[in-house]
C-alpha cells in the first residue's frame, strides 16, 4: 500500500520535475538548455506532445446528423450531451491511467532509444505487470482491510 | 605523415580540448567522455556528502558550462537531463514527504 502510494506520487513528481527542468534551467548565456529547439544542439527533447489531447478529440469529433427520417432532429441534441458526458468520463479515466502507469511510460520514453526494442519491450512490460500486481494487492487491502504480506 | 590525435590542440595550447579530443577519438567520437565525467562527478559527490541538493545544484552548474562549450553533444545533454530529472524528483519527494 505504501509502495503503491509512493509510486503514484513519484510519477506525478517526475512529471513536475521534467516541466521545471525544461522551462527553468538556462545556461550561462541565458538560453534554455533543455528546450528542444531543433536548430540548436539540444535537438531531441520535445517540449510539447500533441498526442496528449487525442483521446478527447476522438470521442467527440464525429458529425451529429439524424441517421434516418424516423429520427427526430432533437435526438442529435441528446447525442451531443451524451458524447460530452462520455468524453469527460473517458478523459478522466485516461488521465487517471496516465498517473497510475506513468512511471513505466516515463522510463520507456526516456530509455527506449538506448535499448534494443525487443529487450526494452520485455523489460517495460514486466514492469507494468509488477505494478499491476502491486495495485491488485493494494486494492485487496483497501477492500478487505487485510494485508496479504503481513508486514 | 600526420600528427597523432589531439596533437594539434595540444600544440595550440588548449589542454582541455586536447584531452577531450584524445578520449573522444578512442571512444568512437560519440561524446561519452563528458558524460562519464559527469557520472563520476555525481557519484563522488554522493559518496562523500550524500547531499542531493548539492548534487543537483552542482550538476546544473556542470550542464550550464557544458551547454555553452564547443564540444557539446545532444546525447550527453539528454543523459544529463535524465539524471537531473531524477535528482529533482528525489529532492521534491524528500521535501514533501521525507
Amino acid at each position: 500500500m505504501k509502495v503503491v502510494m509512493r509510486l503514484i506520487i513519484f510519477s506525478i513528481i517526475l512529471n513536475m520535475a521534467t516541466g521545471i527542468l525544461i522551462n527553468q534551467i538556462v545556461d550561462s548565456e541565458g538560453n534554455k538548455i533543455f528546450d528542444g529547439d531543433i536548430n540548436s544542439y539540444r535537438g531531441a527533447i520535445p517540449n510539447y506532445n500533441p498526442d496528449a489531447l487525442g483521446q478527447f478529440e476522438t470521442v467527440d469529433s464525429d458529425n451529429l446528423a439524424p441517421q434516418s427520417v424516423l429520427q427526430s432532429a432533437s435526438d442529435a441534441f441528446y447525442q451531443l450531451l451524451d458524447k460530452i458526458g462520455l468524453g469527460f468520463i473517458s478523459r478522466f479515466f485516461t488521465i487517471v491511467g496516465k498517473y497510475l502507469y506513468g512511471f513505466p511510460t516515463y522510463l520507456q520514453t526516456l530509455l527506449s532509444k538506448y535499448i534494443d526494442p525487443a529487450t526494452g519491450n520485455f523489460i517495460f512490460d514486466a514492469l507494468v505487470i509488477l505494478i499491476n500486481l502491486a495495485y491488485t494487492f493494494a486494492g485487496i487491502q483497501i477492500w478487505s482491510g487485510r494485508n496479504l504480506f503481513h508486514d | 605523415m600526420t600528427n597523432v590525435v589531439g596533437w594539434d590542440e595540444l600544440y595550440n595550447g588548449s589542454l582541455v580540448s586536447a584531452a577531450y579530443t584524445m578520449y573522444d577519438y578512442y571512444m568512437g567520437n560519440t561524446g561519452w567522455p563528458i558524460t562519464i565525467l559527469f557520472f563520476v562527478f555525481q557519484y563522488m559527490l554522493y559518496i562523500k556528502t550524500k547531499n542531493l541538493n548539492l548534487m543537483f545544484v552542482t550538476a546544473i552548474f556542470f550542464v550550464s558550462m557544458f551547454a555553452v562549450s564547443t564540444f557539446v553533444q545532444p546525447l550527453a545533454v539528454e543523459i544529463m537531463f535524465a539524471v537531473l530529472v531524477f535528482e529533482l524528483a528525489g529532492i521534491i519527494y524528500l521535501w514533501l514527504f521525507g
